[in-house]
């Protein structure tokens, strides 16, 4: 089980996963753009064009102007789950002793690193649970949604309760999960940590991955050749005073 | 066809004008799958938005079809989901179970009822994409979708009688040159029993500085922003000149017919090359501006001359002091209406209110406005009297917050907005005057 499971599947999903959704790009990058489809008020230069983007990726200026309510669900969930995606990639790789750099001790550094993805953790299931109950509970949303609506949001709560497991009760050290993820990446794998818990979150992930290029996920991608679409400068022909 | 859609559809006949034959009725389903397989390839807009969409349902409350109407399908991203399900099922990658978990569904006659339906009750307006994270402008795949229906032989009645005038007349209202030019002359008549000058309106004047493009409607229903617009440029010294080709701003073909769009557009620029003049003028029209503003150049680009709006024109003369307002004669509470595709479609916000400022005592906003403006109800050219339910349906939004301002005018200036608003505000028993811009310009324009 555990040969599968933890050397040869992350393989296969990680391949389809980075396949897929660089497929699913240059297929959109493919597709002319006839017209100038800017909507005003529009920024003026490729900088102001730059910023539009960033303050809607980091901020949701949009949801922001119309539903404060979903804003603050959205908001987040998506800026809890980015805190979870870089607190995994800086933890594992430093062992939890990333804030010696900024001159904590061993200690501290490990008990802040728990602290902050703690915290990360309640929120993202926060944010999430907010998303999930919107959407189950008004006719309108429900008349939008499909199935995999729900699903991506059960996937995901799945993967942040699962690791909230990990957090509170069955514990899996930074190093025995480094060394792991070590082995795959220099394709000479080692034996999966032995906890449930982790391989359950685990393959959790690698079931998200794999649905990811051909699901509503790919907003994550998309959104940024959509919004170019309509924030991108637009030079006027004629400059009036 | 046992029942009648709203719109009424346009017979087969009056379809050749666009080049299109009616597909029979069995075999819609497959050509219409042809056609969109055919759309994605060159629309990357329609491709992305059917792609990107997480339903999060942010646009439902922004719409004011939906607002107005209350009709679930009427949500801009229930409107799409129309569409987005048949490209789920045929166009969209991955294993057939996973597209069926994002709602894929086959396509029927009744889809197609749905898509003529729904995509005649959306105007155009593109406010969802001010509030989409997505940024997702329904609008094109609106657009894209009546293109699909016209290769399938759908168009309404009224859309394509108004091809067909503009292609036989060269205006929408179908009126032919003679009818034109003896209302050119009555209207000049008119100009020196008003003013005791001779302003005159010339046509086809090879060389003139100014090709100014008004909308069909201004020469015969809304004639005072006409006559308006003829003091400005007498007051202000400018040589100016309508075309005998072409006296419409309006473009419908944008709505839904690219061809037609393109033509038009081709129109008007060979107009102003054969006169030779040094810029072309667009009249008080939305969806016209955007048009001339957005696309020429993409269709007939690069021009040897540009293309401004009328209040860019006046601003000018205004700001050079060639033209002087006494806002004394504008004393009525004044209330502006953005036409969509002046504010998000056509960057056309802060000029007019500059105008607007010059030439009226009390200004009042409404709210929401600018960017956030609700659109009249009759964008996209859903002016037709069978749709009049749906209609006063759509401008219920607009009504409420012109309502709200208690202004005693609603200045308009759109084509569209002008015949749409007078019936809305009547019907929601607002209490208001609808005028374009050049009316007030030219009650407070000093001779």
């Amino acid at each position: 089980m555990s040969v599968l499971f933890g050397w040869v599947l992350p393989y296969i999903v990680i391949i389809l996963f980075l396949g897929g959704m660089i497929h699913r790009m240059l297929m959109w990058a493919h597709v002319p753009v006839p017209f100038k489809l800017t909507v005003f008020p529009s920024p003026k230069t490729t900088g102001g064009a730059v910023a539009d983007l960033v303050k809607e990726t980091v901020g949701f200026r949009s949801l922001w102007r119309g539903n404060k309510g979903l804003w603050f669900g959205a908001w987040l969930f998506h800026i809890s789950l980015a805190m979870v995606i870089i607190g995994h990639a800086v933890g594992i790789y430093y062992s939890g002793h990333h804030f010696m750099m900024f001159g904590s001790t061993a200690e501290q550094s490990e008990h802040l690193s728990v602290v902050i993805g703690t915290y990360a953790g309640i929120a993202l299931l926060l944010g999430l649970l907010i998303l999930l109950i919107r959407r189950a509970s008004s006719p309108q949303l429900r008349f939008i949604s499909n199935f995999s609506d729900y699903l991506v949001l059960l996937l995901i709560l799945g993967i942040a309760m699962s690791g909230m497991y990990m957090r509170w009760f069955a514990d899996v050290p930074y190093s025995v999960v480094r060394s792991y993820l070590a082995g795959l990446l220099t394709l000479r794998p080692i034996a999966p940590p032995d906890n449930s818990a982790f391989m359950v979150h685990f393959t959790l992930v690698q079931l998200l991955l794999l649905y990811f290029p051909y699901s509503k996920l790919m907003h994550a991608c998309g959104l940024f050749f959509s919004r170019w679409l309509i924030t991108r400068p637009h030079e006027r022909q004629v400059i009036l005073k | 066809m046992s029942e009648v859609r709203i719109p009424y559809e346009a017979k087969e006949k009056d379809l050749k004008v666009m080049h299109v034959g009616a597909v029979p009725a069995e075999e819609r389903p497959k050509a219409a799958l042809e056609l969109l397989g055919e759309m994605l390839k060159y629309k990357r807009s329609l491709k992305l938005y059917l792609d990107v969409c997480t339903h999060c349902g942010a646009c439902a409350e922004q719409c004011h079809s939906y607002l107005g109407t209350k009709d679930p399908y009427n949500m801009p991203v229930a409107r799409v989901e129309l569409v987005r399900r048949v490209y789920k099922k045929f166009f969209a990658p991955g294993r057939s179970f996973l597209r069926a978990w994002e709602g894929a569904k086959d396509i029927d006659q009744e889809t197609i009822d749905l898509w003529y339906k729904y995509f005649y009750q959306c105007n155009q307006c593109r406010r969802c994409a001010i509030f989409c994270p997505k940024g997702i402008d329904t609008a094109e795949v609106t657009i894209a979708m009546r293109e699909l229906l016209a290769h399938l032989g759908l168009v309404t009645k009224f859309h394509a009688g108004i091809v067909k005038n503009m292609k036989t007349t060269g205006n929408n209202m179908g009126t032919p040159l003679p009818a034109i030019l003896d209302g050119i002359e009555f209207l000049e008549e008119e100009l020196k029993e008003e003013t005791g000058l001779d302003i005159k309106i010339p046509v086809d004047m090879e060389g003139a500085e100014v090709l100014f493009n008004p909308s069909s409607s201004d020469l015969f229903t809304n004639t005072d922003g006409f006559m308006s617009v003829a003091k400005i440029f007498h007051k202000a010294g400018v040589s100016w000149t309508l075309s005998s080709r072409i006296a419409e701003t309006a473009n419908f073909g944008l709505f839904f017919h690219e061809p037609t769009m393109r033509e038009h557009n081709m129109k008007l620029m060979n107009a102003g090359k054969d006169l030779g003049v040094k810029r072309i003028v667009a009249g008080e029209c939305g969806h016209g501006w955007r048009t001339w503003r957005m696309f020429t150049d993409t269709i007939n680009g690069p021009l040897p001359f540009p293309v401004v709006h009328l209040f860019e024109e006046v601003l000018d003369y205004m700001r050079d002091g060639r033209i002087q307002f006494d806002k004394t004669r504008n004393p009525e509470l004044i209330t502006y209406h953005d036409p969509c595709n002046y504010g998000r479609g056509g960057d056309l916000m802060d000029q007019p209110r500059e105008i607007l400022r010059a030439c009226v005592q009390n200004f009042v906003e409404t709210t929401p406005t600018k960017e956030y403006s609700y659109c009249c109800g009759g964008g996209s050219g859903i002016l037709m009297d069978e749709a009049m339910e749906i209609r006063m349906a759509l401008g219920q939004p607009k009504a409420e917050s012109v309502r709200a301002t208690g202004a005693e005018i609603l200045c308009a200036p759109c084509a569209i907005c002008k015949a749409q608003l007078p019936v809305v505000m009547n019907h929601h028993k607002v209490d208001v005057k609808v005028k374009g811009l050049s009316d007030l310009m030219g009650r407070a324009l000093i001779l």
